[in-house]
């Protein structure tokens, strides 16, 4: 039953990108009728599947500005909605902020919920968070100096989208390269990483993880240029993961 | 990308980029045609994968509609030109 649930669950948080499915659409997908699926969630979770559709895009939208990754109108359109001005008051209904204020206030992604059920961002890390603080990476990439910095960060804590967004949009070219400058600051983000993450608790072996899933065998990696049998195992595993996932993931 | 392209850059970079042993296990365990795919057959032909075997990765078993059933066959991917049917339209690599 747990994961009937967790497929009810799932069907409402994969229509994200469809922002305008609505309760009979995301109903027939269940093979449900409306008035049943409506029911079935509401009793599971505390609200009908229309309205955990319309939060969690609403968290989604909260987190692309806190993160950069879109502009309110780009955030307005992908949560569904026709307007901005019409986004701007279902958001500040909903957060007490204006989407404009949202992105430097430190006030939590996640929205008030009778539930758990909370959007994190793309296939993102379940990373601890205090209660009612927003995830980690919320609450500590503002902290890091640099603005692309943190995007590096956030793109490997999390598979945050926004720096390759971010070049996608410089040109409109696909495979522009990254500028020397960038891939310096490139080249620090595992350290980053692991600056970022002091403070979330991690054994020192994850840690170090974090640090060398940049080194390669023969020597051409970062940030130690470590070879071979120097790096641990865990990290020639995820340096293998890494580039796996990056090239066969869908970057929104 | 599809997944044989991605197992594709992991074996060319075995031994220099990635650890050779690494690489030999990661190759038993991803598939490069994931059953359940929608593959372009080398000779033009559409169909969906039905089963691999993890000791040949590279032909797996392909359902291709025939009229109202299905006929079932084995594939040899490696035969050029073979491209994932679903994947077409996704953005191209980035490197990691």
């Amino acid at each position: 039953m747990a994961d009937r649930l967790r497929d009810l669950t799932d069907l409402v948080l994969d229509s994200l990108d469809e922002p305008a499915a609505d309760g009979r659409a995301l109903a027939d997908r269940a093979h449900f009728s409306r008035d049943h699926l409506d029911r079935l969630l509401a009793a599971a979770t505390g609200e009908s599947p229309v309205g955990l559709l319309r939060r969690l895009l609403l968290e989604r939208a909260a987190w692309q500005l806190r993160t950069g990754a879109a502009t309110a109108s780009e955030a307005a359109a992908a949560a569904g909605y026709g307007s901005l001005a019409a986004f701007s008051r279902a958001f500040a209904r909903a957060y007490g902020e204006p989407p404009s204020a949202f992105a430097a206030s430190s006030r939590p992604v996640p929205l008030e919920a009778p539930n758990g059920i909370h959007f994190h961002p793309p296939a993102g890390l379940l990373l601890p968070a205090n209660p009612g603080s927003g995830t980690v990476l919320a609450r500590d990439a503002s902290k890091v100096p640099d603005p692309f910095l943190a995007r590096v960060v956030a793109h490997h804590l999390a598979r945050c989208e926004s720096c390759w967004r971010r070049r996608t949009r410089c040109r409109r070219r696909r495979s522009r390269r990254l500028t020397d400058e960038e891939m310096d600051v490139m080249r620090t983000h595992p350290e980053a990483g692991v600056e970022l993450l002091r403070a979330a608790d991690l054994s020192t072996l994850t840690l170090s993880v974090i640090r060398d899933h940049h080194e390669r065998p023969d020597g051409t990696g970062y940030p130690s240029g470590l070879k071979g049998n120097a790096i641990h195992e865990f990290a020639r595993f995820a340096a293998v993961a890494d580039v796996y996932d990056a090239v066969t993931s869908k970057r929104v | 990308m599809q997944p044989h392209v991605g197992v594709h850059i992991i074996r060319q970079g075995a031994g220099t980029q990635f650890c050779t042993s690494v690489v030999r296990h990661f190759r038993a365990v991803v598939m490069p045609y994931p059953v359940g795919h929608d593959v372009v057959l080398p000779d033009g032909r559409r169909g969906v994968v039905a089963a691999v075997d993890p000791l040949d990765p590279d032909r797996p078993t392909v359902r291709v509609p025939e009229g109202r059933a299905f006929e079932e066959v084995k594939v040899d991917m490696t035969a050029p030109p073979a491209v994932l049917a679903t994947d077409d339209q996704r953005r191209s690599p980035l490197p990691s």
